[in-house]
């Protein structure tokens, strides 16, 4: 991190940690980092931006568990679009949550295929460009033989660990539908049809946010955000919905047309 | 219908829209606004003498718009409720905008028709002084008519002056009786200008004894020596005077008051200052001592007494209201040889009305605009001998008043030479003439209730607060008359006098479009105001003769008709004179409330499919080419033709085409047939027989006469002569002064034409427009045609999918009197078996919430149609008289934590393995 | 004749319009083939994805939804919904390279008996020219796998 960064995200949490009861951030650890909730006077030297990390349901966690807290976060563009669709839903009470926006850098753009790799309001960083996904581009240009190929080869990898749904910050069903035998195989290792992957593709119209966390923790590096990118294009051309901008905005699926 | 309206236990909710319906079966809560008929059902005798009184005509929509009824009206003789009503659209802007609400519309109206005495007497409702806002006005009603959109405002100003003196010229006397004393409080009022006179008219016309003292030696304040001559005559504002003092007021003349307390305690139990605004501001320029310097209030006041006064040949007049160029014409009339009125600001914005400004100018009275004086120069007698000026410019800037700041222009010094300088540059509240300590008395903005410096309120003494912007203008001096007198009134009532204001119909605001569209309906052609005439200027000099000629009795009827009667009703207030028990109250407001009902009948019923939409029959460019319900009402005796078939030429038709299927059974148009109009079409055909000789064709694609009697009655048409040609009619054409039907035969297979002096198109009924948003309301569809939909076309026919919403009538469907009348008996009683009951038995179809699965999320919520489900502590909760079991909320839900009963997803996808598991061929169904 | 293929298609039909129009089209004697296996809903916006992707996954070659037509829905406007998430699920197939053609969307009112015949006729003939879907499989799938589905169809 650089040492701006570094100055203007110390200063960021401070300044929130005089007002609020605490702060998610990530915090250097002997390997790597971890999500983390600063309390006041808490030393601040270890605050991490990297690597990428599902904030918004660590975040309704620590909300969850403490009731009466008001918590500040660190978030990306992404988390906070996450943030957006999980009070739209009544999963967060934003009215309990502060925002740090982080804008991310073009290289971490790059990494993530982001086109707007920055949140509504930037407290730390500098608005970077985005870039198209080409993954995305590229699929639609396949023809319906080649798409059959490329998908029947990735579903065929799938081992069922449920890594995509566990590590997504906009799921939040009790029950997820993905384990009742009534609408995905149970048993079944790649069968016949992809009942999981199109019920949960489905369940991501609307909701999406793109922040490309399921396709890290796959294990078998399926790149299912292209199937979520693809709906959420449509979406948005049809009806003009993008998910994460405002907690106004309404899912397309469910209101009339 | 006389039944339902006078049962005791039905409340009949006229000119009434259902607004909201929320609730559920046995419950329901509806919102109901109801517009205002102006006229109070409770008091009203429907003895016509409203509609008798009423000057203005609308189209008779119950005539099929073949003739024009009256604007107080009823609709039709067997109406119910049996009471009239009154059209209006709001308030027209012509009375909003005037400070006294005067009901320009009305007594415009008035004129239009020759009702001079009724116009004057609206006039006087409202204002005391017509013959003097006939003159000097400042007419804000002209600059918010309607009409100024088409071309030029209604010269309202002009026609209210013609009313006074036309009536005057025929020797017209009002009949004014004195009103009897009633109630023991008496009002002094200091002061007889507009305020003060106003005040006392209202005063003695709500019982009170009032005295009104003037210091000088004639009544009518500003107005009598403010005004000169050749604005209002003296003999002219005597008439309103006269009238007003008529009615009881004591005038006591040569009275000045200095102490209003001592009036208090000489018995009076209020007393009004009403001494207006006379006292001028001094310029505050070197000179203003000088002998020939002239105050223009006072100097207007002297020469209105027919007092000395001098002036020279050269006057300057400083200023540039009303004031100023009265002062300029009056010293024009007494001889001044040369008079320059010198104005700070340009031109433009002088704040007199152009065609005055004309008229000085045309007198000889030169305008120096952009001029500032800056000293008035003396001679060695100290007499005046000119007046230093510069010019001025603005500077751009708005200065604290808002007016727009001026800078004089270095380098254009001048000097005017003059013998007389006269300013007339604003004037204030003037209580000079009161006693030492009540100097710094004002009155209350709202209340004019007076209080002296910080001393509490002196009881019962009334002013108003010193500085009223425009209060120089008559007709606001007037609202500030009725006001005073209704506060006095509520103080000596014991009243509160802070009472919230009176709610009002609101105003009529057309936009320019739309003015321009109703006056093209009306055949209304552009055409300017009619212009008042001026006295020749060769016969003004030296005279107070009036400068402005009134309207002769044609040019003023010219001008009334220009009125587009925006409002519809124009408040003439005839009908109110006419009617006996006092029923009509042009106040009244729409009203909204909430009424619990347990169950819904909908019964919006129809309206005819318009036959001028279909363009090759030609109705509404043919005069001949009738629909079916014109038709109808022509042979009625209460309708427009008094019961007699009539072409538009007067004559009898010789013969008739009736022209079946017009919109119906057509792609283009209609797709259904509209099923009791063959009936329909028979009855005409008969009816034409019984009224007329003439030979009668039907056109007909087949004739349907199923129903109890119908084929009878067919057959009995054939016997009348009616000649029956099976082919629908194509199109209508004229030819030689008739029409020629054309149409395939297809019993012979040949094209015919038929030439017939009057064509009838029976057209479809359709359902009325606004019965889809009525359905909305209450969660019911409609179908393809725009007809309820019913919840099962054999099984259920009068019930809806909305539990405790009910069908009756053509609003499920096209349908005849005596299936209508079937349907709503079986609507009645399903009501009845449901409220009866006392309790509701529901679909067993409804959705329900596994509460483990639910995340609360919501989604159910945002999608239901029916707003069947909230959430309850972070759940979901259906409300299960409000659920219709759609089951839409299960397709959304991605949890499957909401499933409906008897369609439950396990339910459905064991039919789905079961089907797809079958073993074998598939089996045909 | 025998070996042409014969499509099995399943079709969710709302009660009020389409299932009534299917009612229609038999009092009215249309023909239309018989692959249709038909499960009545509601109302179309009932049909959740989940509902579609099974029907494939047990071996339909097509589904086919019908509701009422938008502005007539028995529901006011459930079918809104289905006129939004059919089409989504449409692109989705699209997007997995599973032909969109085998998921048809419709409107057919209680009227339009002869649409409904139309309708079908054509989405039968439509599959056909597809030619099987292919996802059943059974032979492939181990015999146990299969045990759920059965219970759920007892």
């Amino acid at each position: 991190m650089e040492p701006e960064i570094r100055g203007q995200l110390g200063a960021a949490v401070e300044e929130a940690l005089s007002r609020l009861d605490g702060v998610l951030a990530l915090k250097q650890q002997p390997v790597g980092s971890a999500p983390h909730l600063y309390q006041r006077d808490e030393e601040l030297d270890l605050l991490a931006l990297e690597p990428r990390y599902p904030m918004a349901l660590v975040l309704d966690r620590l909300l969850d568990s403490f009731p009466e807290a008001r918590l500040g976060v660190v978030a990306r563009g992404c988390d906070e679009w996450a943030l957006t669709e999980l009070a739209k839903r009544h999963q967060v009470d934003l009215e309990r949550v502060e925002i740090i926006g982080v804008a991310c850098s073009h290289e971490q753009a790059v990494e993530c295929r982001c086109a707007e790799p920055y949140p509504s309001t930037i407290s730390v960083g500098v608005q970077a460009e985005g870039v198209e996904d080409a993954l995305v581009a590229e699929h639609r240009r396949l023809s319906l033989e080649e798409r059959d190929a490329f998908w029947s080869r990735q579903f065929a990898k799938c081992v069922k660990c449920y890594g995509c749904r566990n590590i997504c910050p906009v799921c939040y069903c009790p029950a997820c539908a993905l384990e009742d035998e009534i609408w995905v195989e149970r048993g079944l290792m790649a069968p016949p049809f992809p009942s999981l992957h199109l019920v949960r593709a489905m369940h991501m119209v609307g909701r999406c946010i793109g922040c490309k966390e399921c396709e890290l923790a796959c294990p078998a590096d399926i790149p299912l955000p292209i199937l979520y990118t693809l709906m959420r294009q449509d979406a948005a051309e049809l009806w003009g919905y993008l998910p994460g901008k405002s907690v106004e905005d309404q899912p397309p699926l469910l209101v009339t047309l | 219908m006389m039944d339902a309206g006078r049962h005791p236990r039905i409340e009949l909710l006229t000119m009434s829209e259902v607004t909201d319906v929320h609730g559920y079966v046995g419950n329901f809560q509806a919102t109901i606004k109801s517009r205002p008929r102006y006229v109070d059902p409770a008091k009203c005798t429907a003895c016509n003498a409203c509609t008798e009184a009423c000057p203005l005509t609308a189209v008779d929509e119950f005539n099929a718009g073949l003739c024009s009824r009256k604007i107080a009206y009823r609709p039709f003789a067997q109406a119910v409720p049996n009471v009239y009503a009154i059209d209006k659209d709001g308030i027209p802007p012509c009375q909003t905008a005037c400070p006294v609400e005067q009901r320009a519309q009305g007594y415009i109206a008035l004129i239009r028709e020759g009702l001079y005495e009724d116009a004057l007497r609206v006039i006087r409702e409202d204002n005391p002084f017509p013959s003097v806002c006939g003159r000097s006005c400042h007419h804000p009603c002209e600059g918010r008519c309607t009409r100024r959109y088409v071309d030029q405002p209604v010269s309202i100003m002009a026609l209210k002056r013609f009313v006074t003196d036309h009536l005057h010229d025929l020797g017209w006397q009002p009949e004014v009786e004195p009103v009897p004393q009633t109630q023991e409080k008496r009002v002094a009022i200091i002061g007889s200008g507009p305020v003060g006179l106003t005040a006392a008219q209202d005063l003695v016309r709500n019982g009170y004894g009032v005295t009104v003292f003037e210091a000088l030696p004639v009544a009518g304040g500003m107005m009598r020596v403010g005004i000169p001559e050749h604005r209002l005559p003296k003999a002219i504002l005597q008439r309103d005077i006269d009238h007003i003092l008529a009615q009881g007021v004591d005038l006591q003349l040569n009275s000045p008051i200095s102490d209003p307390v001592a009036l208090r305690e000489q018995g009076y139990d209020a007393v009004l200052l009403a001494t207006g605004v006379s006292k001028q501001t001094r310029l505050g320029i070197p000179g203003e001592n000088l002998e020939g310097y002239l105050d223009g209030v006072k100097f207007l006041r002297d020469v209105s007494l027919e007092q000395p006064v001098e002036i020279g040949e050269r006057v300057v007049v400083v200023g540039g209201g009303i004031t100023a160029v009265d002062c300029a014409t009056t010293a024009v009339r007494l001889g001044a040889k040369d008079v320059t009125l010198l104005y700070r600001r340009s031109r433009g914005e002088l704040p007199v009305y152009k065609e005055d400004l004309t008229e000085a100018e045309n007198e000889g009275v030169q305008l120096r605009d952009r001029t500032v004086a800056t000293a008035i120069l003396g001679d060695e007698n100290g007499r005046v001998r000119g007046v230093e000026a510069v010019e001025s410019k603005p500077t751009g800037r708005i200065d604290q008043t808002g007016a727009r700041d001026l800078a004089v222009v270095e380098g254009t010094e001048f000097t005017l030479e003059a013998d007389t300088v006269i300013r007339a540059v604003g004037q204030f509240a003037d209580l000079s003439y009161l006693a030492p300590e009540y100097q710094s008395l004002a009155g209350d903005k709202e209340t004019l209730q007076v209080t002296v410096g910080s001393e509490p309120a002196l009881q019962g003494i009334f002013a108003h607060s010193g500085e009223i912007p425009g209060s120089g203008f008559v007709v606001n001096a007037i609202a500030l008359g009725h006001q005073a007198a209704e506060n006095i009134h509520c103080y000596l009532q014991g009243e509160s006098l802070s009472a919230p204001p009176k709610t009002r119909p609101p105003e009529t605001k057309w936009t320019r479009e739309e003015a321009i569209a109703k006056a093209r309906q009306k055949g209304i052609d552009s055409k300017p105001r009619v212009a008042a005439r001026a006295l020749p200027v060769s016969e003004r000099a030296e005279t107070f003769r009036e400068t402005w000629l009134t309207y002769t009795e044609e040019q003023a009827r010219t001008e009334a008709g220009r009125c587009l009667d925006c409002a519809s009703c124009c408040e003439c207030l005839r009908c109110v004179w006419a009617c006996g028990p006092g029923a009509i109250d042009h106040r009244m407001t729409e009203q909204v409330r909430e009424i619990e009902v347990g169950a819904v009948v909908l019964a919006t019923g129809y309206e005819l499919y318009d036959a001028a939409g279909i363009p090759q029959y030609g109705h509404g460019r043919y005069p001949n080419v009738l629909d079916g319900l014109e038709f109808e009402r022509m042979t009625n005796v209460s309708g427009p033709t008094g019961g007699k078939i009539l072409c538009a030429d007067g004559g009898e038709p010789r013969s008739i085409a009736i022209l079946h299927c017009i919109g119906s059974r057509d792609d283009n148009h209609k797709e259904y047939c509209s099923r009791l109009c063959c009936m329909y079409a028979l009855k005409l055909a008969h009816l034409a027989k019984d009224f007329t000789s003439a030979e009668v064709y039907e056109f007909y694609i087949d004739l349907r006469a199923a129903g109890k009697g119908y084929e009878e009655f067919y057959r009995r048409v054939q016997e009348d002569g009616v000649k029956f040609i099976r082919g629908k009619a194509t199109e209508i054409e004229p030819s030689n002064g008739r029409l020629l039907v054309r149409a395939e035969d297809t019993l012979i297979g040949e094209k015919i034409e038929v030439p017939v002096d009057m064509a009838v198109l029976i057209t479809p009924m359709q359902p009325s427009a606004g019965a889809r948003e009525v359905g909305q309301l209450v969660g019911v569809s409609v179908g393809k045609d725009g007809f309820f939909n019913e919840l099962h076309p054999k099984l259920a026919p009068v019930n809806t999918s909305a539990d405790g919403v009910f069908l009756a009538g053509c609003a499920q469907g096209v349908k005849d009197i005596p299936d209508t009348v079937a349907q709503a008996s079986a609507a009645a009683s399903k009501v009845i078996g449901l409220l009866a009951q006392g309790e509701v038995e529901i679909d067993p179809v409804t959705a329900h919430v596994i509460d483990e699965r639910c995340s609360g999320c919501g989604e159910c919520v945002l999608t239901c149609p029916y707003s069947a489900i909230a959430l309850a502590d972070g759940c979901a909760e259906v409300n299960e008289a409000l659920c219709k079991g759609c089951g839409t909320c299960v397709g959304a839900c991605v949890s499957h934590a909401i499933d409906v009963s008897h369609f439950e997803d396990e339910q459905l996808m064991a039919e789905l393995v079961g089907m797809m598991n079958r073993p074998g061929e598939l089996v045909l169904v | 004749m025998t070996e042409t293929f014969q499509p099995r298609i399943v079709g969710f039909l709302c009660n009020w319009c389409s299932y009534a129009g299917a009612d229609g089209a038999g009092i009215a004697r249309f023909q239309y083939p018989p692959n249709v296996t038909v499960i009545r809903v509601m109302c179309s916006g009932r049909v959740s994805p989940e509902m579609v992707i099974r029907a494939f996954r047990e071996g339909a070659d097509g589904v086919i939804v019908l509701g009422c037509h938008i502005g007539d829905c028995h529901y006011i406007s459930g079918n809104h919904r289905t006129a939004k998430r059919i089409p989504m699920l449409q692109n989705l197939l699209g997007y997995v390279g599973i032909d969109p053609r085998r998921l048809r969307l419709d409107w057919v009112s209680s009227a339009e008996g002869p649409k409904l015949a139309r309708v079908v006729d054509e989405f039968v003939a439509a599959i056909r020219g597809l030619g099987p879907a292919g996802y059943r499989a059974l032979a492939a799938v181990p015999e146990g796998a299969l045990q759920g589905a059965r219970q759920h169809g007892a």
